[in-house]
């Protein structure tokens, strides 16, 4: 399976789990540097497959996967909110990955939060891949850049 | 991971940071403990840790030392954002290269492997993992500071 639909077949599985029911909108290439959301979520690899993947929201969107994940309103991304997400998050690029690569052991980084309301990032130096989904009225996205390694 | 081994840890990459500081901008950065608060830019460059443990490395400093160390490096001014953040992903592989290998080299078969650098910029980032045990080094140069925060799961 290509990792784009690795992806997407990922969070349309996952995410309803936690009672959201995320649309896959739209892929394109995305500049080496490029603004961020206001939250990210970042899982990074070694091993068979080295890259980084971020999922990037805004505020509000991740008060309400926060909230929807504990099952209860929460209205500020403390700790608690932050692993919850992060969760979700890092069980969807797992689950993408294993999907993508029959491999026994995903070699993945424990998942990094930033935060900032005008955050630009870049996670490679070569090619990026963004894919944006809706949930509900909202937009977030899956930015990666992952390459098989041969190990020695 | 018990305290003392990941005191160990965190000086193997506080050390490594330090002398790369040095090798490059000529000086010393010193022991600070006060953040100097900034309206700046900082430009953070995250890596991962995987292995037999798991954790990160994130390293952080101001836009203005960012860019003297790039032209200290390469001679020539840094141009846009984007060749401060190839600099700056490639000074924290030579950081973080050599205290993984010091780690791998002091406990051996733990098969620590290092990820790609992320580089995330803004004036005002907030970074943090829920589920780490961290450490910040602070250090000051005469161009800024430099922040590195050191986080394993299971301290």
């Amino acid at each position: 399976m290509e990792i784009k639909e690795s992806f997407i077949l990922s969070i349309t599985k996952v995410f309803p789990i936690f009672k959201m029911k995320p649309v896959f909108k739209y892929e394109e290439e995305s500049p080496l540097f490029a603004p961020a959301g206001q939250v990210n979520i970042l899982n990074s690899f070694s091993h068979t497959l080295e890259g980084n993947v971020v999922f990037g929201c805004s505020r509000p969107l991740g008060l309400k996967i926060a909230s929807l994940a504990k099952g209860k309103e929460t209205g500020i991304l403390n700790d608690e909110a932050k692993r919850a997400i992060g969760d979700i998050v890092t069980l969807t690029v797992s689950v993408a990955i294993s999907k993508y690569r029959s491999v026994n052991t995903i070699y993945i980084s424990p998942p990094v939060f930033v935060t900032g309301d005008n955050v630009s990032f870049m996670i490679s130096g070569v090619k990026t891949t963004r894919l944006v989904f809706q949930l509900d009225e909202a937009l977030f996205s899956i930015v990666y850049s992952i390459e098989p390694k041969e190990v020695i | 991971m018990d305290q003392s081994k990941f005191d160990y840890f965190c000086n193997c990459f506080a050390e490594s940071l330090v002398k790369m500081f040095s090798q490059t901008l000529g000086t010393e950065p010193t022991p600070d403990t006060q953040v100097k608060q900034s309206s700046e830019k900082k430009l953070s460059s995250i890596v991962g840790v995987v292995g037999l443990t798991k954790g990160r490395i994130h390293v952080e400093m101001t836009e203005t030392l960012a860019r003297k160390l790039y032209e200290s490096a390469n001679g020539e001014p840094a141009g846009d954002e984007m060749d401060l953040c190839f600099y700056l992903a490639e000074f924290t592989n030579m950081i973080t290269g050599n205290g993984i290998t010091k780690l791998n080299n002091t406990y051996k078969g733990s098969d620590l492997r290092l990820t790609p650098p992320a580089i995330f910029v803004d004036e005002n980032l907030e970074i943090t993992t829920p589920k780490e045990q961290s450490a910040a080094r602070l250090f000051s140069t005469q161009f800024g500071q430099v922040r590195i925060e050191i986080g394993f799961e299971g301290v």
